[in-house]
């Protein structure tokens, strides 16, 4: 009686040290996956072609435009080659990331947000200025967190300035 | 622009189920027809094809109650985000973990659960998936019973199948008081 009593004890010491090792492991993932996004888009306005390269796959996407989440067209489909130019050519002079979550799932991350961002370029300077609701997938491949997929929830939602889209 | 337009063209693969969808006639003062395309790697498009049946699959295991097959698909870490309101930072109207779900399959609370739209964005063992379904809760409010949703998924391939990881609402849920006034055909 005595030794079953203790080997339930050991086993739920066992049990208990690995559910508090892999609690750690998950949180730590999730520490680094909440700091992916900014970090990728700090990359990405620096024009550090070389960083984005190296944390997105050949079969990378990117969807602008929430139309495709009620049937419509997206505004443009960004692929790794596509979004790399853009990366090159600095598109993009800010990307500031806000209320970003995470949903955890061993080696597959989501997270979803919001960002405001500005743009160089475009004829329309009422339209440099945007905000943008996201959902973007990662895995973790050979240790590292690679970033395969962004869809815009909601959004873009544009305007002439930061304060005109920082609520939207 | 124009290059990058036909590069994308010569990227853009679009299956089988989402090149139906395209075909389908939108219904009077419905949902406009699906314009997107699923993107995805030539060689990556019967395993997406592969995906989508997994889902449909999926969702005739919910509507049969077979809490057995489902214990398989969907994952410890599951979860399942109700409503669109995430998508601009309001709260959720309901999340389920894996152990909510399953109590959806063992109440057999569905009826009906068929997807109208479906496309796959494949990523080697990693897959998102997209579209459309119209849902019957007979044990929801009258007028509540029957409604549709757009959603985005995401998968696994974890001991070489597909696990189910997590749904969320992107569109929805938008109700109707019959499955004709919920759908995208006539």
């Amino acid at each position: 009686m005595r030794t079953a009593i203790a080997g339930v004890v050991v086993a739920a010491v066992v049990a208990a040290a690995g559910s508090a090792a892999r609690g750690a492991d998950g949180s730590a993932d999730e520490a680094e996956v909440l700091k992916l996004d900014q970090r990728i888009a700090d990359g990405v306005v620096r024009g550090d072609t070389a960083f984005v390269h190296s944390v997105t796959p050949a079969d990378f996407v990117m969807v602008h435009g929430d139309g495709w989440t009620n049937g419509g067209k997206p505004l443009l489909t960004d692929t790794e080659q596509s979004m790399l130019r853009r990366v090159t050519t600095k598109y993009y002079d800010v990307l500031d990331f806000d209320s970003v979550k995470a949903e955890m799932h061993g080696d597959v991350a989501i997270t979803y947000g919001r960002y405001l961002a500005h743009t160089t370029t475009g004829d329309d300077p009422g339209r440099r200025w945007f905000s943008v609701w996201f959902e973007r997938v990662y895995a973790k491949r050979d240790g590292r967190w690679i970033y395969l997929s962004h869809r815009t929830v909601h959004g873009p939602t544009f305007g002439a300035d930061r304060k005109s889209v920082s609520d939207k | 622009m124009t290059s990058r337009a036909g590069t994308l063209a010569a990227a853009v693969v679009v299956l089988a189920g989402a090149a139906a969808a395209v075909a389908q006639t939108p219904r009077p003062g419905g949902s406009s027809a699906p314009q997107h395309e699923s993107v995805t790697p030539t060689e990556q498009a019967a395993e997406g094809k592969a995906v989508l049946a997994f889902e449909r699959e999926i969702a005739a295991a919910l509507v049969r109650g077979d809490v057995a097959y489902m214990e398989k698909a969907i994952a410890a870490d599951f979860v399942m985000v109700h409503g669109d309101g995430w998508t601009h930072g309001d709260p959720p109207t309901l999340i389920d973990d894996r152990a909510g779900f399953m109590q959806r399959v063992s109440g057999k609370i569905y009826d009906a659960h068929d997807y109208d739209v479906q496309a796959a964005e494949m990523h080697g063992d990693v897959a998102v998936t997209y579209g459309r379904y119209v849902g019957y809760i007979p044990s929801s409010p009258p007028g509540r019973r029957w409604f549709y949703v757009w959603y985005q998924k995401v998968y696994a391939k974890r001991g070489g199948r597909w696990v189910y990881l997590s749904h969320r609402t992107v569109d929805g849920a938008h109700y109707g008081n019959d499955r004709r006034s919920v759908s995208l055909t006539e």
